[in-house]
């Protein structure tokens, strides 16, 4: 095996051993410090030298509260970003994030009406994730209304469904109980991850690992589109069923993540950036690429905003700013990327 | 042989004609220019060829069958288009750009196999742009990005060549090395069937001329009999 091919395995394999060592690391993380030894113990051979009470401690402490959570971060951050490199794909355009269709104004949306409804949290889940779609079926149907199923038009609906469904959270806002609802629509929409449990983790990561899994096999018709929809065609791509799949694959990705975890957005933009500048732009690497370091990005947000302070902050917030450093600073090396 | 061919084709744009009554056949070996003003409809037979468009009458045959029903994979294989040198957003090697060809043939494999890199590295080797193939597709001159998507094209196994102006934005020397190749791809068996709008080089570079005008067939030849001046002046209205 030649040389090159041996990197083109190492820029895949490296990122899952980052990914599952960090994961490792995050569970020795939080109030209640486990050394790694601990750990290292608790995994391997069940605690064998501890007392009961310090082996039920722990097994609550890292697997009932910490792993649940480690796992959320991976799957919202591996979807999100893989979510935004498949858009990123249809529409030919390396500054296209998952909310560029409506899906993130629109679970917003979905979850306040849930909150203000005071609909149940499992209520409020699926109502956000309907909003998403809902949202995006308005922005494509918005483009079809003109008979075309070109990019300019989509973008169009996106831009029209977004602001719709922006004006309609503003709205749900502004009839919501301040005392109550208000602050609970406002937290939902900073992100994060305190919420999740087991089961919103058995509902949401079947789907969302089958749909990494289907956007990757994908990936080389998705390199074909990107010489354009005429010569895709010519090589024999069903080009509509190809971007309206992904689309509707994407789309449920990131209506998922906003559904468990509030709005963390920008992280789809920035992540397959940088898979691409790691991997160069073959989709079939550049998307398990961008699951990969998706999770690892968004866990290590997730450890910082559970550990830099007492109070806990909204891991939305430190995935943007920290986003935007790695972003600006990789910047420079990514354009070249771009055609002139 | 015929390959390709139009039978009675018509295809109209909101009510409006763009091509009208059009057939001819186009064997192996051919070299075929169609040539004619801006709007007389070269485009149109172009993306009717490539089942880009359906024909609003008549019937575009490939060996006899209908492109209509044709699969999209089977078609893949059998005609392929290769545009003007055109940007890509995205940074592909040359090498993965000409392994795109394989798609059809593959069913799809998000996997590169070595039959793939065997078959792109032939193609390449071909057309002797080997040397290209590390470079990013988006960093190549016109002239080379041409050569590359004619090395696609060869991947893909395609016998019939579409071209749409493969002379567009390439300097004297890099049209001349084109055409020579294909004028060689169609000595080997190829079909192949390319808009100019170079009336001069298509007499003598091309084996036969359609010249299209408003719409219609005007005149279908030789190219070196059908472009004379006369011709030449009439199809453009440069006399008048």
């Amino acid at each position: 095996m030649s040389l090159r091919s041996w990197c083109g395995r190492l820029v895949l394999v490296l990122p899952a051993v980052l990914l599952a060592g960090l994961a490792i690391v995050s569970l020795g993380i939080g109030r209640y410090p486990v050394g790694f030894g601990d750990i290292a113990s608790v995994l391997l051979d069940n605690g064998a030298g501890m007392t009961v009470e310090r082996r039920a401690l722990l097994h609550t402490i890292l697997f009932q509260t910490r792993l649940p959570r480690i796992a959320g971060a991976i799957i919202v951050g591996a979807a999100l970003s893989v979510s935004g490199a498949g858009y990123q794909a249809v529409f030919r355009n390396p500054l296209v994030s998952p909310g560029l269709l409506g899906v993130l104004a629109g679970a917003g949306f979905g979850a306040a009406l849930g909150i203000v409804g005071n609909a149940g949290a499992t209520a409020v889940h699926v109502l956000s994730f309907l909003g998403g779609g809902l949202a995006v079926a308005v922005g494509v149907g918005v483009a079809r209304l003109f008979d075309s199923a070109s990019i300019l038009m989509l973008v169009f609906g996106g831009l029209v469904s977004s602001a719709l469904f922006t004006a309609l959270l503003s709205l749900l806002k502004y009839v919501a109980d301040p005392e109550q609802q208000l602050p609970d629509i406002v937290f939902w929409l900073l992100g994060s991850l305190t919420q999740v449990d087991m089961p919103d983790l058995m509902a949401i990561s079947v789907p969302v690992l089958g749909g990494i899994v289907l956007l990757s096999l994908c990936g080389r018709m998705l390199d074909a589109l990107a010489m354009g929809d005429d010569e895709a065609r010519t090589m024999g791509v069903p080009v509509s069923t190809l971007r309206y799949g992904v689309i509707v694959v994407a789309t449920i990705l990131s209506a998922l993540t906003v559904s468990v975890a509030g709005m963390i957005g920008w992280i789809g933009l920035m992540v397959p950036h940088v898979a691409r500048l790691l991997a160069g732009p073959r989709n079939a690497r550049v998307l398990p690429l961008s699951a990969c370091l998706g999770g690892a990005f968004l866990l290590l947000c997730d450890d910082l905003a559970r550990s830099v302070s007492a109070e806990e902050i909204p891991v939305g917030l430190i995935a943007d700013v920290l986003g935007v450093a790695v972003f600006v600073s990789v910047l420079r090396l990514v354009r070249r990327g771009w055609a002139a | 042989m015929t390959v390709l061919a139009m039978e009675g084709v018509g295809f109209s744009r909101d009510g409006r004609p763009i091509l009208q009554d059009a057939s001819f056949a186009v064997g192996a070996g051919e070299m075929v220019a169609l040539l004619g003003p801006n709007g007389a409809g070269k485009t149109t037979v172009l993306r009717l060829l490539l089942r880009l468009l359906y024909p609003g009458t008549g019937k575009v045959l490939l060996d006899g069958r209908s492109l209509a029903r044709m699969r999209r994979r089977e078609l893949a294989s059998r005609v392929a288009y290769v545009p003007q040198g055109h940007a890509v957003t995205f940074p592909y090697k040359v090498r993965d750009v000409v392994a795109l060809g394989r798609l059809a043939a593959t069913m799809f494999s998000p996997v590169v196999s070595a039959a793939d890199r065997a078959a792109a590295d032939a193609a390449m080797g071909h057309l002797a742009i080997g040397h290209l193939a590390e470079r990013s597709y988006a960093a190549l001159s016109g002239g080379e990005r041409q050569g590359v998507l004619i090395a696609r094209a060869l991947a893909q196994g395609a016998r019939i060549l579409v071209l749409d102006e493969p002379e567009t934005g390439l300097d004297y020397g890099q049209q001349r090395r084109l055409f020579d190749l294909l004028r060689h791809l169609a000595a080997e068996g190829y079909a192949v069937i390319a808009t100019t709008h170079d009336p001069l080089r298509a007499a003598r570079t091309f084996t036969r001329a359609i010249l299209l005008r408003r719409g219609r067939i005007m005149n279908d030849g030789p190219a070196g009999q059908v472009l004379s001046e006369q011709t030449i002046e009439a199809l453009y209205d440069a006399g008048a």
